[in-house]
């Protein structure tokens, strides 16, 4: 069909060349084209607004296309970038990770403990809050009974981080400030001020989870 | 030139155009439709990338959800022979040129490489030389951030023991390769392995991955996690109390179990020498492995309470039966039985007999009941059986049939001699006394539970009636005295705290006779009144002290942690304080 449409624009510039009376030769062929044309008009100019319509139909999914294509490219890559960054950031969260497991160890909590002069407790004894009662009998430490924590003794090849006892000395220097109760003030409750300043140590025993 | 000629001369061209245009037309078709399913394949099998997807493997966590075993990643590292050349790095905003020489140094600096080694693989033709294996992700990320176009890396999935020793001989440890090779990595691999996914997906020029493409073949399934019924803090300070021990003693080894004595948990395994999953060549062949379930040995007087609760449950005696126990007693047949030490006659009970330990006066009373009775008990007690937890490669231990026992067998049998157990068999024996004659299967493993947080629990074996609850009572009685009263006994005591428990000397069968050196133990309940928690104690071949006085002091340390860490409140009330002597 297309090569048809091709080729038609041809035949009506050929004749004009010869400029010969049509007039005078009444072309059998013309009369029934002739006799149609109101109806093939009507065809050919509503399958023209068609035709175009298809064309532009298609045109319009090409380029929609085309962008989508664009889009999902610039998507593609996107996510390709996300991934190495989660990549990279699961990396360093494995490296922080397991020099929290390091400190939190108890093989460093065991060095630390000895290095800060931590002893064992030469017996429990229990506080029943309900009662008050103490359960067990209470046995100060004395250089006597009192066993300080052994160093560890327990290998452990993944601890890549441990806790610097040099800066334990920096614990010692930390002050607490508590308020004292106003003397007359008529509240039993101790009235904290809402920007109770609390100076903790900068190092040291780094706060683990209880497991 | 006439109209014809123009017409065919028209025609003509038509007809040329139209040729062409049909012959265009058909290779379109033959590009577009006949031809095109096998265009179209081969673009694909160019573009399709068939990918493995492997599974991550679970953790070991204990019993309070703490992780000791995990998968984490590492990277070997690798360079490219024939492009190494210098690098141009940027400090401190400013292009600087190390040549390979000093980038060497660098690189061996960040992977603890001598740098000869490094530069020794750089030189040749080839595209792929390792400069080293699994390494940690700190050295990884330093060595990616210099960004040297020669270096490149093979990520891979290792395992990650954050408490390094702390339970390494349960947990085992993977090879190089992954592959478990010891411990809970391997007897519960089915569970920690998971399995493997494949998808196939398109990928462009440059490699990147067309999401849209994606096919799961089959989707990855991750490993489950093995929940052990471990404390891991409590294993720990009884780790530390095994080493301590292992070096006051001179020991070749020692162990520490701590068993709840209501459900059979194992909440402590401890030992010493004892591996880190880490790196677990770091230690010999021989300290790699779970001694407290593939060592067995014979067990000594720890036995004794076995023989006498058996002569009291066949009614054959009671706690205050009396005996005469001189230090030695002959036999029939000519042979002796001997004390541990000299001295004179003793007139003891039952308790007292448990109480110094008393090898003489022990047979007399148990020889009243017959052989075939008291081995049915033994076996009862879980001897010559695996304990249950069937931990890989467990010894049952060593209990031959009583009709195959000589006459002196017969006898030291009930001393703990001519059988062998493990330290798990040992403690379980008495967690049976404690549980109110009920043995229970120990558990080590709670169970697998997988992402989900579905639990598979471990199947355990029905609790065997071994003793009534009177005789475990009477028993337990017995040995509250032991520890009140004894010799040694007396030195596990605790403050506060009702504890029962034996002692436990035995000699190490050594070729044809017994050696030198001895396995001390102490085995102990606390606290009595409502016993919860056995904790057995051994040092095999203790070099300075040969009795279990070099075992209760393990015992007395791992006890207070125990108690502590469950808060177990001092005890209330006194021992029935049975008499000893007559």
């Amino acid at each position: 069909m297309s090569v048809l449409r091709a080729i038609q624009p041809i035949r009506p510039i050929a004749p004009r060349r010869h400029l010969r009376p049509v007039s005078s030769v009444p072309s059998p062929i013309r009369r029934p084209q002739q006799a149609v044309s109101t109806r093939s008009a009507v065809v050919a100019s509503t399958s023209k607004g068609l035709a175009k319509k298809v064309i532009f139909g298609l045109v319009s999914v090409v380029v929609l296309n085309l962008l989508i294509n664009l889009l999902c490219n610039q998507s593609i890559y996107k996510i390709s970038e996300l991934k190495r960054e989660s990549a990279d950031l699961a990396t360093q969260a494995q490296i922080v990770g397991q020099q929290v497991d390091s400190l939190r160890s108890p093989q460093n909590l065991a060095n630390s403990a000895r290095a800060l002069g931590m002893i064992v407790s030469s017996n429990q004894v229990f506080l029943n809050v309900r009662d008050g009662k103490v359960l067990g009998t209470a046995i100060p430490a004395t250089a006597g009974n009192a066993n300080s924590v052994s160093s560890n003794l327990i290998a452990n090849a993944a601890m890549i981080s441990k806790s610097d006892p040099a800066r334990f000395a920096q614990a010692k220097k930390a002050k607490l400030e508590i308020p004292a109760i106003s003397s007359n003030s008529t509240s039993v409750i101790p009235a904290y001020p809402s920007s109770t300043k609390v100076v903790l140590p900068s190092a040291g025993i780094p706060a683990s989870p209880t497991h | 030139m006439n109209q014809d000629e123009l017409d065919r001369r028209q025609k003509r061209f038509n007809s040329i155009v139209l040729i062409i245009l049909v012959l265009f037309f058909g290779r379109l078709v033959w590009f577009q439709i006949i031809a095109a399913p096998s265009i179209n394949a081969e673009s694909l099998k160019a573009r399709l990338v068939e990918h493995n997807i492997e599974a991550v493997r679970g953790n070991i966590v204990d019993s309070e959800g703490h992780i000791l075993a995990t998968t984490a990643f590492s990277w070997d590292v690798n360079i490219d022979p024939v492009n190494v050349g210098p690098v141009v790095l940027t400090i401190n905003d400013q292009k600087v040129s190390f040549t390979k020489e000093q980038i060497s140094e660098r690189i061996a600096g960040i992977l603890r490489i001598p740098t000869e080694s490094i530069l020794s693989k750089m030189t040749g033709l080839g595209r792929y030389a390792n400069l080293k294996k699994s390494v940690s992700a700190s050295a990884y990320t330093k060595l990616k951030n210099l960004d040297i176009p020669w270096i490149y890396f093979d990520r891979k999935q290792s395992r990650h023991y954050a408490d390094g020793a702390v339970a390494g001989n349960l947990i085992g440890f993977v090879g190089s390769d992954g592959s478990a090779l010891a411990g809970i990595e391997r007897m519960m691999n089915s569970c920690l392995a998971g399995s493997d996914g494949r998808e196939i997906y398109e990928q462009g020029a440059d490699l990147i991955k067309i999401p849209s493409s994606v096919q799961t073949i089959t989707p990855v399934r991750d490993g489950s996690d093995v929940v052990l019924s471990i404390n891991s803090d409590l294993q720990y300070a009884a780790q530390q109390e095994m080493a301590a021990t292992v070096r006051r003693l001179k020991a070749d080894w020692a162990s520490a179990i701590v068993i709840e004595a209501k459900t059979g948990r194992i909440l402590a395994a401890a030992e010493a020498p004892s591996v880190d999953p880490n790196k677990p060549g770091a230690v010999a062949e021989q300290n790699r492995h779970t001694r407290i379930f593939q060592s067995a040995f014979e067990p000594g007087s720890i036995l004794k309470t076995i023989a006498a609760t058996t002569a009291v449950d066949t009614g054959k005696a009671t706690p205050l039966t009396q005996v005469v126990a001189p230090d030695s007693l002959r036999m029939p047949w000519g042979q002796y039985i001997n004390d541990s030490e000299i001295h004179a006659p003793e007139k003891l009970t039952l308790t007292g007999v448990l109480s110094v330990s008393s090898n003489t006066g022990l047979v007399q009373i148990g020889a009243k009941v017959d052989s075939a009775t008291r081995y049915e008990y033994m076996k009862k007690f879980g001897m010559g059986s695996r304990s249950g937890v069937n931990f890989e490669g467990e010894s049952s231990g060593q209990l031959s049939n009583y009709k195959s026992w000589d006459r002196m067998t017969d006898k030291v049998v009930m001393f703990g001699q001519g059988v062998s157990v493990t330290p798990i068999q040992t403690a379980v024996m008495y967690q049976a006394i404690a549980n109110k004659g009920v043995r229970l299967s120990p558990i080590l493993v709670e169970g697998c539970r997988d992402r989900d947080g579905n639990m598979t629990r471990t199947s355990v074996d029905t609790p065997v009636r071994v003793i009534t609850e009177t005789s475990a009572a009477q028993t337990m009685d017995m040995l509250e005295r032991v520890v009140e009263t004894g010799p040694i006994g007396r030195t596990a005591r605790i403050q506060g705290y009702r504890v029962a428990g034996k002692t436990g000397t035995a000699q190490i069968a050594e070729g044809r006779g017994y050696g030198r050196l001895h396995a001390i133990s102490f085995v102990g309940i606390a606290p009595a009144e409502n016993p919860q928690y056995i904790v057995a104690v051994t040092a095999y071949k203790s070099r300075t002290i040969s009795n279990s006085l070099g075992a209760t002091p393990g015992f007395v340390s791992v006890m207070k942690q125990v108690l502590k860490t469950y808060a177990i409140h001092p005890s209330s009330g006194k021992s029935n304080k049975l008499a000893t002597n007559w």
